[in-house]
């Protein structure tokens, strides 16, 4: 039987550490292994949208904006919450287009005429190039003591502009929950040529785009649909209603709706889809709440607790939408 | 005073490190392929990863050139897909039981929608074609 040397023992273990911490490093680098899946799925809408929209009736060219089709969408969406031509139901977006191309040269009012057509949207009968010129008009050119003179115009109800840039879409009025937005390359038409444009497109996800497109999924599709909610992005005792005589839009007020008709604080163009009006009215500040079809032109949440066959089922056809706190999403 | 043995006989450390990195790669490299076929499979039999697969096929779809086809490979398990105007509804079957349902918004443009619901099979795809109007249709 060898001996045991306690010397090479001490020596092979003092050999042998930095070996063994080598395996436990391989090992830990092999275990650490994870599997990221990330959704970005807004981001992901934004590059969508923007296909989608650079393909829009707004254009004449893939990417070439029309001036005149821009100012019409922006003059149907003064208070910048109509999402026009390509509309998503879980987030709602607002673009911004911008010339790139900087000022108008000009020598006289007249040479603004065709700057003031496309830019602010005017025509021949709205065009106002007075003696007063830019002060009380809305065209004209713009003279400089110092360096070239620049054409510029007035949108109705806006402030002046000396380039080319229009806007609409829904812009929130409270804490939106995420908003990334990215910038696009387009054009603007500008007769034979195009002028260099940039498109801004911002989508938001906001709690008035969470509730109101799960009335619209319980509604098409005849189920309950639930989402998370966080009064941290709306106000406590808001009420969810749809808005004016038309009821084209969907809208949030504060508390004292019912007793003073008050002004909303965000609305959202999204037509169509019947729903109850909801006080949001919850005991904790995160929890969840469910949309449901129900069968019935009205209906509580204790109603369709004692008698769930006022929930709508895929043979039924739904006749409006009811909002409950709680639920599993 | 002695000095060590030599350990040049399988003992040495040198040889330890050899031996077990040989061991992790060669394990390394055997469980990579299946590992990543595990991931493929877990990925595409996750219910909102698919409906969002679908959702950006139609949405950059709807933009394409008349003729443009796209083909959408099923996932390999019991699940359906509802295709309507405006939503893509995918459920999947789950294999601890039930059933796990996501919904996804579609980019609403003018351009039509077939719409219709889709039961997952083994070799079938959806096909994606765009002609005037986006049909839809298994191949």
């Amino acid at each position: 039987m060898p001996k045991l040397d306690p010397l090479w023992i001490i020596m092979f273990i003092i050999r042998m550490i930095p070996a063994i911490f080598f395996l436990i490093l391989m090992m830990a680098i092999f275990f650490s292994f994870r599997v990221d899946v990330r959704d970005e799925s807004m981001k992901r809408f934004v590059i969508e949208m923007s296909d989608s929209i650079t393909s829009s009736p707004l254009t004449d060219y893939k990417a070439v904006f029309n001036g005149e089709k821009l100012s019409q969408a922006e003059a149907a969406d003064p208070n910048r919450n109509i999402e026009l031509y390509s509309t998503n139901c879980d987030y709602g977006y607002y673009l911004d287009i911008e010339s790139l191309a900087g000022q108008t040269d000009c020598s006289g009012d007249e040479d603004c005429r065709n700057f003031c057509y496309s830019a602010c949207g005017l025509d021949s009968s709205t065009i106002d190039m007075s003696i007063a010129g830019t002060l009380t008009g809305n065209c004209g050119c713009n003279f400089e003591l110092f360096g070239e003179n620049f054409c510029q115009c007035k949108k109705s109800g806006g402030s002046w502009q000396d380039g080319y840039k229009w806007g609409y879409g829904y812009v929130p009025g409270y804490k939106r929950m995420a908003s990334p937005s990215a910038e696009f390359p387009v054009g603007i038409a500008d007769g034979e040529t195009a002028l260099p444009a940039k498109m801004t497109i911002t989508a938001t996800d906001s709690f008035l785009t969470k509730i109101s497109c799960i009335a619209k999924k319980a509604f098409i599709l005849k189920e309950k649909v639930s989402i998370k909610y966080d009064t941290t992005y709306v106000t406590t005792n808001s009420v969810f209603r749809r808005s004016g005589t038309t009821g084209t839009h969907v809208c949030l007020y504060y508390q004292g709706y019912y007793s003073s008709q008050s002004e909303p604080y965000e609305c959202r163009y999204f037509p169509d889809v019947p729903f109850l009006d909801f006080q949001f009215s919850p005991t904790a500040a995160t929890g969840t709440m469910t949309a449901y079809p129900i069968t019935s032109s009205f209906a509580t949440c204790n109603d369709i607790k004692s008698n769930p066959d006022l929930i709508a089922g895929q043979d039924d056809t739904p006749i409006t939408v009811l909002f409950c706190l709680g639920g599993t999403p | 005073m002695k000095f060590p043995r030599n350990t040049s006989k399988g003992q040495d450390p040198l040889m330890v490190v050899f031996i077990g990195t040989a061991l992790m790669l060669s394990f390394f490299a055997f469980a990579v392929n299946p590992m990543q076929v595990a991931i493929e499979e877990a990925t595409r039999s996750d219910a909102q990863l698919q409906a969002q697969h679908i959702i950006s096929v139609i949405n950059l779809m709807n933009t394409a050139p008349d003729g443009t086809s796209y083909s959408f490979d099923m996932p390999n398990t019991k699940c359906n897909v509802t295709i309507t105007d405006d939503f893509v509804k995918m459920t999947v079957a789950q294999a601890t039981g039930g059933d796990k349902s996501h919904i996804s918004s579609i980019i609403k443009t003018s351009t039509p929608i077939k719409t219709g619901t889709f039961e997952c099979m083994n070799n079938r795809n959806i096909l994606f074609r765009k002609n005037g109007m986006l049909d839809i249709g298994f191949r």
